[in-house]
């Protein structure tokens, strides 16, 4: 993977992690003291994505509230029916949680450089997403 | 945490071909005047839509060419006045100042050479103009059919706004240039990203609004079901003829807050315009920053006060109206701060500061209404069609109209490298000035003689009569306003035609970073040099010093200036 744009990106990533210089801005006027950091010219900004992601987390959030709180008003009304839950939907939300904590622990891996590691649970991560899918289906 | 950019994300190159250049081309300046050119044809349309209606509402009988070829049923009518709603509140009153101006500005602004998210621009552009085509088309359509292809089209404009306002907020936070700090940001950046903030608060209920109704249309889902939900509330909590629906309820947790997106960049143009044409430094310009803030915070709050008549929760209207009414608190800072700036100033009466006075008039004079608004008890009282009518479009129509047009009288010279004629631009203002407020006083007072069913006959029958002629006197103001921005389109038109360009980069004397590069703005903004910043937006290099100092001048450099 590395030495690929994507693998480019990964290691930007990885030196962001790691924290790069801090730069105090310029003195002069007012609000000078805002302890900013620079990055060596002619590189992307990795924190940039991360930033963005933070911020689209905060949108799907909202958007997930409002059909929830929708959720929630409709069921107090009086012709709600409740649909059962198939028992394999509960197997399915433990596998999406486990495919999150891999997913997670390998890009910690991938931080530290442990490659083999990242890939063993980049495998693991990509398993589980298809029992997932089979899961989908078969509920 | 701040990465100052470094143009890496530069536009394409000129060599690219033309599509590239112009309709897919990436680059937030050119996104930025398309979604100019956008709003621009969205206004004409708006306008004219809006005469049509004040002709049929005051001569229902007169043959309009364009609504004769129309089926001529209440349906239609009401489908006109949507579509007038919809140009001017997403592709005009939310576009040009945040999406139009912002895009262009923002990154001109904090010194960087693009948006955090280039592709993602482009994909919001392409995704409000395939929501403007399919508003319009919404109106051509059978009724069953348009409001599906309406609904979709909210849907789409809402997933554009998301974007849109990721792409702000990340290019705020990540993409200023070396020495940017938060508190050296102009005002007007400060706006557009608290707007963004809350753009992404808003249009994510919006989408889920509409993909909710959506299902409900088209694949049998059951959301909004106003009959069940009622029978269920205790008949002492239900009012005559009233419907507790849950669809208004996620709608108004966007629409009221709607107000502010369209408010909120205006805000900071006017205090930025204030700024510049009075030579002074915002007075209290951290108080501005803490309302604009508070503008934000407490309109995402207000969601029901245009709901008192929908069956709430008794306790639910008093809350609504303290929260309404401590919008009050913002305003009056905003408004101190406004009328701060402007005191002891040298004030500069150019086309572009006249009618940020008129916006500030015309805040005040909406905003008073608002306050019988706020209050349940009054509102319940006063509260008519023509009453609320009146109220938001002074207050925002066309307040927010007057800050883009200041703001494009400002900005001419970056955007086309030209000037647009202050003679001209002055006939215009005082036109339009003069007819808004004949229009939308008035509305006023028909909503308050709506409510005089509840007097007796004699005297119902008298205020009918005034109403007529109000009604009519609302439609001549109405044909006088739009006849007047001919003046606006041939100063607009003849001024792009013009050869001669204009020769100084800063013809105003600002302090922001756009003005340190040519103009028109250069396709490089800062032709690949770091802008280092120095100062804030709006100080003075000193006590005893009389003008504003340009954010990128060294202090040695303003050393030997003054020397």
């Amino acid at each position: 993977m590395r030495g690929t744009t994507t693998g480019r990106e990964i290691d930007l990533i990885i030196e962001n992690i790691g924290g790069n210089s801090g730069n105090s801005p310029p003195a002069g006027g007012k609000g000078g003291d805002d302890n900013g950091k620079c990055r060596r010219k002619g590189q992307p900004s990795p924190g940039r994505y991360y930033t963005g992601i933070a911020v689209g987390i905060v949108s799907i959030l909202m958007f997930f509230m409002a059909l929830a709180s929708a959720f929630i008003v409709r069921k107090g009304s009086g012709d709600w029916v409740p649909v059962h839950i198939p028992l394999v939907m509960w197997f399915n939300t433990a596998i999406l949680l486990a495919s999150s904590a891999t997913l997670e622990m390998a890009r910690k891996r991938l931080a530290n450089s442990n490659f083999s590691g990242f890939d063993n649970l980049w495998l693991l991560t990509t398993i589980l997403g298809v029992v997932l899918r089979i899961g989908q289906v078969v509920a | 945490m701040v990465t100052y950019d470094d143009g890496d994300n530069a536009h394409p190159s000129a060599r690219a071909g033309f599509l590239t250049r112009t309709l897919f081309s990436t680059h937030h300046k050119t996104i930025g005047l398309q979604y100019f050119w956008l709003a621009l044809a969205s206004v004409l349309v708006g306008m004219v839509l809006s005469t049509l209606l004040r002709i049929h509402t005051s001569w229902p009988d007169t043959a309009i060419p364009f609504l004769a070829a129309i089926e001529n049923t209440p349906e239609r009518y009401a489908a006109m006045r949507l579509l007038h709603g919809s140009l001017m509140v997403f592709f005009v009153l939310t576009a040009a100042p945040q999406l139009g101006f912002g895009n262009f500005f923002l990154p001109l602004q904090i010194g960087a050479e693009e948006m955090a998210f280039p592709t993602l621009n482009l994909l919001s552009f392409w995704m409000t103009v395939t929501s403007l085509g399919g508003m319009t088309a919404s109106f051509f359509l059978p009724l069953a059919t348009g409001i599906n292809v309406w609904l979709a089209s909210a849907a789409l404009f809402s997933l554009a706004a998301l974007l849109s306002a990721l792409n702000f907020t990340t290019t705020t936070i990540e993409m200023r240039a070396k020495g940017m700090t938060l508190a050296r940001m102009p005002i007007t950046v400060w706006a557009w990203f608290i707007n963004a903030i809350l753009s992404m608060l808003i249009f994510s209920v919006l989408l889920a609004g509409s993909c909710a109704i959506l299902s409900n249309r088209l694949l049998g889902s059951n959301f909004f079901s106003a009959a069940s939900f009622l029978a269920q509330q205790p008949q002492n909590l239900v009012r005559q003829g009233s419907l507790p629906i849950l669809w208004d309820r996620l709608f108004w947790y966007f629409a009221q807050a709607e107000v502010y997106v369209a408010m909120l960049p205006c805000f900071g143009i006017v205090t930025h315009l204030l700024a510049t044409f009075s030579r002074k430094p915002v007075w209290k310009e951290r108080l501005v920053i803490l309302a604009l803030c508070g503008v934000g915070l407490v309109g995402f709050c207000v969601w029901g006060y245009h709901m008192f008549a929908t069956g709430m929760n008794p306790y639910a209207p008093l809350v609504f109206a303290v929260l309404a009414s401590s919008l009050g608190v913002p305003a009056a800072f905003l408004l101190a701060s406004w009328f701060g700036t402007l005191w002891n100033g040298r004030v500069q009466l150019s086309t572009s500061m006249l009618f940020t006075l008129g916006f500030i008039s015309l805040f005040i004079a909406g905003g008073l209404s608002g306050i019988f608004l706020a209050r349940q008890d009054l509102a319940t009282a006063a509260v008519s069609e023509g009453f609320v009518t009146g109220h938001f479009h002074l207050v925002m129509g066309v307040a927010a109209t007057f800050a883009i047009l200041a703001a494009l009288f400002f900005w001419f010279p970056k955007l086309f490298g030209r000037r647009l004629r202050e003679p001209l631009g002055k006939i215009h203002f005082w036109m339009t000035f003069a007819g808004v407020y004949a229009i939308f006083m008035p509305m006023h007072w028909l909503g308050l003689l709506s409510q005089s069913r509840m007097l007796p006959e004699a005297q119902r029958i008298a205020f009918a009569s005034s109403g007529a002629t109000i009604r009519i006197f609302v439609t001549v103001a109405t044909i006088w306003t739009v006849a007047a921005q001919a003046v606006f389109v041939f100063n607009f038109a003849s001024s792009l035609l013009r050869h001669r360009t204009v020769e100084e980069n800063d013809p105003w004397r600002a302090t922001t970073l756009e003005w340190t590069i040519a103009s028109p703005a250069p396709e490089e903004n800062f032709g690949g040099v770091q802008p280092v910043i120095y100062r804030g937006a709006y100080e003075k290099s000193g006590e005893s010093a009389d003008d504003l100092v340009p954010q990128h001048l060294a202090p040695e450099l303003l050393a030997q200036r003054a020397l």
